[in-house]
């Protein structure tokens, strides 16, 4: 999945616990979708960080 | 007195032997008015050439086609090379010719002069392309009199302007007779290996000056393979080697001031190219690192900014879930709080507190009705404080 679709579908598991109406299986299995999702984002986003850092060492200065 | 007497014939033999052997008068050109001649039928030439102090008989055998073909006519003024001789049967002395040369009047040549500039303005020769003198000359040529005036003020002007700067100078007559020849052999030479050749010589009579006149001479100029200078005389005079000539100097001076770079002036203008040339490329060069300093700064900034609006994104997502959440959580917490508020106020023990008790079979469910018992059954009453076991007896 890539971080696009990882933080659409993360989207949607957020409004629809911010609209209620889950019962409680419901929830946590959203909720644990939710944070594996924004886990591995927070992730991928990290080692973008670190390769722009690394680049920037390596071409630039 | 008879004795000592010398025979006529032997006499003038003498004479004439004398004569002849004086270097001065066997080998001399003289130059006089022709007062009359004879084209004899032997083919030699009896003429007579007078000025206002003297007079000579000349002959030049087999001179007859050499004045037909240059149109010799009496009253015109002559120059006869030859030596003198006695003709010894007569004792006459006379003139041996062995060249005639008619001397122009400056009328006449000046007639000449404007005749060769017509022709050369008519055939493009004064309109030919010219050729550009070298930057630096690497051999120059300078055709001049040999010890002249005007070769010394070329040779103190070139050592100012450039020390040390080599050429080569062809010694030349510049004027009389043989004058032309010897200008158009040097220029003839000199174009072998010179990349520069000035031709000229200093101020004069318009007479000294002729030979840059002249065809011959003119024509050597035009046909040179390298550029020729023509440097004559003083500014006012004008030659036609002046018109023709690749570059006209004023003066044999001005020709060198044209030719040859002062080495000072060259040397500071390569130098200050060289600064402009530095600082045009320093200048090219900060403005590109100026750009590229930017871009770095820009391209830095650029994908820390995609990142941290990425991580506002996921911050803010993640807290409105835990908010979800949590508030998923409390509502479910407050619906315990009603549940059991509700569970406590019914239960049956709080009942028993109020001074009721409860009937209950063995397996400890209340007993709620009299259906489905039986005369003997046991049961267990239950009070606020304990349980007593009895049985049903109607």
């Amino acid at each position: 999945m890539s971080y696009a679709e990882a933080m659409k579908r993360l989207e949607e598991i957020v409004a629809a616990l911010e609209a209620g109406g889950t019962d409680l299986d419901e929830t946590l299995k959203l909720f644990e979708e939710g944070s594996k999702l924004l886990k591995s984002c927070q992730k991928e986003l990290t080692e973008a960080e670190g390769k722009v850092e690394k680049l920037r060492l390596e071409d630039v200065d | 007195m008879a004795g000592e007497a010398v025979e006529v014939g032997q006499f003038v033999a003498l004479a004439r032997s004398a004569l002849v052997n004086e270097p001065y008068l066997s080998n001399a050109a003289i130059i006089g008015e022709l007062t009359k001649f004879t084209l004899a039928r032997s083919g030699h030439t009896y003429f007579t050439l007078t000025d206002n102090k003297g007079s000579i008989d000349c002959v030049q055998f087999g001179g007859n086609d050499s004045f037909i073909s240059q149109d010799i006519k009496e009253g015109m003024k002559l120059i006869a090379i030859g030596g003198i001789d006695v003709y010894v049967k007569t004792g006459r002395m006379q003139f041996k010719s062995l060249r005639i040369q008619p001397v122009k009047s400056i009328g006449e040549l000046e007639k000449t002069r404007q005749e060769l500039i017509q022709k050369w303005r008519e055939d493009g020769t004064m309109e030919r392309p010219r050729k550009t003198a070298p930057l630096i000359p690497k051999n120059l040529h300078i055709i001049t009199g040999a010890d002249s005036a005007a070769l010394a003020d070329m040779e103190r002007l070139i050592a100012d302007r450039w020390p040390n700067f080599s050429y080569t100078v062809i010694p030349v007559l510049v004027q009389g007779n043989e004058a032309p020849k010897q200008i158009v052999r040097a220029i003839n030479y000199a174009q072998e290996n010179a990349d520069l050749i000035i031709v000229g010589r200093g101020g004069g009579s318009p007479e000294d000056l002729w030979s840059f006149n002249l065809e011959s001479v003119c024509q050597a100029i035009i046909e040179s393979k390298v550029p020729v200078v023509s440097a004559v005389g003083h500014e006012s005079d004008y030659m036609v080697s002046d018109m023709i000539a690749d570059i006209r100097a004023s003066t044999p001076s001005n020709a060198i001031e044209r030719v040859i770079p002062i080495k000072d002036d060259l040397v500071a203008m390569i130098a200050q190219a060289e600064d402009r040339l530095d600082f045009a490329i320093d200048k090219l060069f900060s403005r590109r690192n100026e750009i590229i300093s930017n871009l770095i700064l820009r391209l830095r900034a650029a994908p820390m900014r995609g990142i941290s609006n990425a991580k506002l994104g996921q911050s803010k997502i993640s807290s409105r879930m835990n908010s979800a959440v949590e508030r998923f959580f409390m509502i479910q917490k407050n619906r315990h709080i009603g549940f059991d508020s509700i569970l406590n106020s019914t239960n049956p023990t709080r009942v028993l507190e109020r001074g009721y008790s409860m009937a209950v079979d063995k397996d400890g469910n209340p007993i709620t009705s009299i259906v489905g018992l039986k005369q003997g059954d046991p049961l267990t009453v239950v009070l606020k404080d304990g349980e007593v076991q009895t049985e049903v007896k109607s």
